[in-house]
């Protein structure tokens, strides 16, 4: 039988090497009594560099870097952190004092170039940074970026013409200069965001080892590479010279699937669970009531109007559809109560928030009735409703649907027919036909950040293509105040405007719902700008 | 057999060459159609488009043509194929963002773990479910092995995981977790609701066998008929006649017959575990291949679905071979020339 033991040999040695491959194991060491091991769901983060912008990232980025200030966790007020100062006499050339004597993970000292070095790494745009457009306000921000000479022809971008931008000047090892296009109160606080922590040299000059194995400079400090899709772990950190963590390390489980997570959570695996599966929210809720915590968050939802389109630049119309809407409805019946009916286009956990501020939000069917009248009614046929194909989106806006043709006889069909990109890109092209439904996270705690994108002239994320130079002048006036209070009033009045003229339906505001395990301590720390405070979760 | 395995090899090229045109075909449209993967990555602001479009280069998905609808983008097809078996360069996950080699060296590990433990769980149960119902056939235990296959066969794996993972990982996991106090490795690992790095073997056991369901039924189902034809075979009569032992008579003259069309489902089945991973594996966050695939096609990540296609179909071609040579092991009138 010639040809069968070779054969039976590669076999077995195929056996044998899956075998082998496959019963590596790597055993994992328990932390210490001191504080215990928190156990956090997570999803996989997009990086852990500082220039990465989506909520896992940032859930890690927070505990492993500390930056120039910090926000108090009831009022939200900046309270500066590694900063001794940040001053400014014009709103434009700000001053930053570094208190001395911090240092990295590593023993590198903290200087005024871990700021500057890192905020150019990452503006400067081949290091394709989704955080990179928060630079934008600094001066030489454009020469960091490289032009196309073709569109979107064949021909490679040169090179950007500088890597540095020429706003960011070193006084000495513990203070510098930044200098931006325009004056805005609201600097001081935008530097708390994960975008503007300083990055050790050492990091910089391997930026894709420091992606796997971040070299921070906070509380906690990375245990091992980041476990791609399986967890990323961080240890308290004995160099941090602030308050301590309270437990010894915090795992970042990662899932893919939110009712895995849950599942998990059941089953004992998890301390902390924010992701919620809305179909398993109502028995999560009932079942799990002594360890659930619930907060309203800083998520905004919105229904756009496409101004760019006639039918829709009528105020009185615009008023009388956001009035015919009962929010509390669709959240209670749609979403058993998960969303916090929108009063107006801020946050309410933001400084300046003012509880009823649009009076429009209210559902009155018989004044919107009215309006509607005046406004010489609808006559754009059928209305188009858009959303996102495949996130869930058809039931609430179709319940919206409902409301408006009971109560305006405006009949409407849905549009869900476009993938997220595709969708993103019809609101950046500005060709909707209907009114569409989108979202918006605030950068910074300054009320600012939820006006000017959205609303203003050329805003960066202006979608319903909504202008408005009185509101311009606001906000800018706002930005020019000598103080935050004094710019806080202009903003209000500058929202004022929005709520009167409705570019935009104010939807609702998010909840964060936390699931806790019955080992951790009086419950979950929040902060109302970052959320959940893992750190001060007590084992 | 020198010959037979290069001429089979030698067919590898152009089935895989088809399969990556395919691939890069649909993910091409999808792009054309779905709009560019890279916007999502920055959700509702709006980058500036300078800064879009760097990165939507820097991926690789800056070629004109996938803004065109309907384009076959050929050009951009023999760039990846270069880039692929020339420079053995697969390109970049998009977020996060990695070398998709690590991507799927990460990826790999896992699944040959899972597929392992449901190839193991389906050959012991199914061929002995199949033996067993095929020497007694018509009798009671025919009936029970045949209900619960046609049982398998009609609930389709995203149920079996899930409610696997309810009932045995969360309900009976939390009563031997809790009530009884089980040692970790038991109540934890074994009976966990989802992957743990901690237990690295253990833990994969219930998806593992989760993903052996995918198959066991059709494999008990074959060797019991299979196995009924050769009993009624000449040859088995002549050696009954001869006085040899029963035992003899099914384990080397019969069953040894009827297992060259299982060894063929046994081979195919190990490419209905690489879509079965697709669930099984997302279900229970065993971050493998199947979890990948899953999460690049929510992502609409081109690069990504094709290396690792790429190697599934290298992976599923060679396994094929090795099946095909192994009938020459179980039937020596069996002879590649």
């Amino acid at each position: 039988m010639r040809g069968i033991s070779p054969m039976k040999m590669a076999v077995a040695a195929t056996a044998v090497a899956l075998f082998a491959s496959g019963c590596q194991s790597s055993s994992e060491p328990e932390a210490g009594n001191d504080g215990g091991t928190l156990r956090v769901y997570a999803t996989e983060p997009a990086g852990l560099m500082t220039g990465a912008n989506d909520s896992p990232s940032i859930a890690v980025l927070r505990q492993l870097y500390a930056g120039l200030v910090e926000f108090d966790a009831k009022t939200g007020a900046v309270k500066m952190n590694l900063a001794q100062s940040i001053e400014s006499t014009d709103n434009t050339t700000w001053t930053v004092k570094l208190k001395p004597g911090y240092t990295f993970d590593n023993g590198e000292a903290l200087t005024a170039d871990s700021f500057i070095e890192a905020w150019n790494w990452v503006a400067y745009g081949p290091n394709a940074q989704p955080n990179s457009y928060f630079m934008s306000h600094i001066i030489g921000y454009a020469d960091t970026q490289s032009e196309d000479p073709d569109g979107t022809g064949p021909q490679k971008a040169p090179d950007p013409k500088s890597k540095t931008m020429s706003g960011l000047k070193k006084v000495d090892d513990n203070s510098f200069t930044v200098t931006l296009d325009k004056p805005f109160v609201g600097f001081p606080a935008t530097v708390g965001y994960p975008g503007f922590f300083p990055l050790a040299k050492a990091c910089l000059a391997d930026a894709k080892k420091c992606n796997e194995h971040p070299i921070g400079n906070g509380r906690y400090k990375m245990e091992g590479d980041w476990k791609h899709n399986v967890e990323v772990k961080v240890v308290r950190s004995d160099s941090w010279k602030g308050d301590k963590g309270k437990s010894a390390a915090i795992q970042y489980k990662i899932y893919d699937k939110n009712t895995t997570g849950y599942a998990d959570y059941q089953a004992g695996e998890l301390d902390v669970f924010d992701n919620v599966p809305p179909a398993n929210y109502k028995d999560a809720v009932a079942g799990y009531k002594d360890t659930l915590f619930e907060q309203a968050s800083n998520s905004f939802t919105y229904v756009g109007f496409p101004l760019y389109d006639a039918r829709f630049t009528n105020v009185k119309l615009r008023q009388a559809i956001s009035l015919a809407i009962d929010r509390q409805q669709v959240i209670d019946k749609i979403f058993f109560g998960r969303f916090r009916a929108a009063e107006g286009v801020v946050s309410p956990n933001f400084q300046g928030a003012r509880p009823g501020a649009c009076a429009n939000c209210k559902y009155d069917p018989a004044k919107a009735k009215q309006l509607l009248t005046e406004a010489g009614g609808w006559t754009g046929g059928k209305l188009t409703l858009w959303a996102n194909a495949g996130a869930g989106h058809a039931e609430w806006l179709s319940a919206v649907g409902d409301q408006l043709k009971a109560n305006l006889g405006i009949e409407y069909e849905l549009n869900e027919t476009l993938q997220f990109p595709q969708y993103l890109q019809t609101a950046d092209d500005k060709k909707f036909t209907g009114m569409y439904r989108l979202g918006w996270n605030p950068d910074y705690p300054v009320l600012e950040t939820y006006l000017a994108p959205l609303y203003g002239t050329g805003g960066s994320s202006n979608n319903s293509g909504y202008t408005n130079k009185e509101f311009d002048d606001l906000v800018t006036k706002g930005n020019g105040s000598k103080t935050l209070d004094e710019g806080i009033r202009f903003y209000q009045q500058a929202e004022d405007i929005i709520v009167r003229d409705l570019p935009v339906v104010p939807m609702w505001f998010g909840k964060t719902t936390v699931l806790y395990s019955k080992t951790v301590k009086g419950g979950i720390p929040y902060n109302t700008i970052n959320g959940v405070e893992l750190h001060n979760i007590q084992l | 057999m020198g010959r037979y395995v290069v001429r089979r090899l030698l067919q590898f090229i152009p089935t895989v060459l088809g399969t990556l045109f395919l691939l890069h075909y649909l993910t091409s449209v999808a792009i054309q159609f779905g709009g560019n993967p890279v916007r999502s990555l920055f959700g509702d602001r709006t980058p500036p488009p300078e800064q879009l479009r760097q990165m939507t280069e820097q991926f690789g998905l800056g070629d004109p043509c996938l803004t065109r609808k309907g384009d076959w983008c050929i050009e951009l097809f023999g760039q990846r194929l270069q880039n692929i078996f020339l420079h053995f360069d697969f390109g970049q996950s998009l977020s996060p963002r990695r070398d998709v080699t690590a991507v799927l060296a990460d990826a790999l590990p896992y699944t040959i773990k899972l597929t392992l433990i449901a190839f193991v769980v389906e050959a012991i149960i199914g061929l002995s479910a199949g033996t067993l119902a095929g020497l007694r056939n018509g009798k009671f235990s025919d009936y029970v092995v045949r209900i619960a296959t046609v049982l398998m066969i009609s609930v389709p794996i995203f149920v079996s995981a899930v409610l696997a993972q309810k009932f045995i990982g969360v309900k009976f996991g939390n009563w031997l977790r809790t009530d009884l106090g089980a040692p970790d490795w038991l109540g934890r690992g074994l009976f966990g609701a989802a992957y743990k790095p901690e237990y690295p073997f253990i833990s994969l056991i219930l998806p593992g066998i989760v993903l052996g369901t995918l198959t066991i039924a059709s494999t008990a189902r074959l060797t019991r008929s299979s196995l009924l034809e050769n009993l009624r075979a000449d040859y088995v009569r002549t050696a009954k006649a001869k006085g040899l032992k029963s035992t003899r008579v099914v384990g080397v003259h019969t069953l040894r017959n009827s297992l060259i069309p299982v060894v063929t489902t046994l081979g195919l089945s190990i490419g209905a575990y690489m879509s079965g991973a697709v669930v099984t594996e997302g279900v229970f966050r065993v971050p493998g291949v199947g979890f990948t695939i899953f999460r690049a096609i929510g992502q609409g990540e081109p690069m990504v679905l094709l290396g690792i296609t790429t190697v599934l179909v290298l992976i599923y071609l060679v396994l094929n071979l090795l099946v095909d040579l192994l009938y020459a092991v179980l039937d020596p009138r069996i002879r590649y020339e």
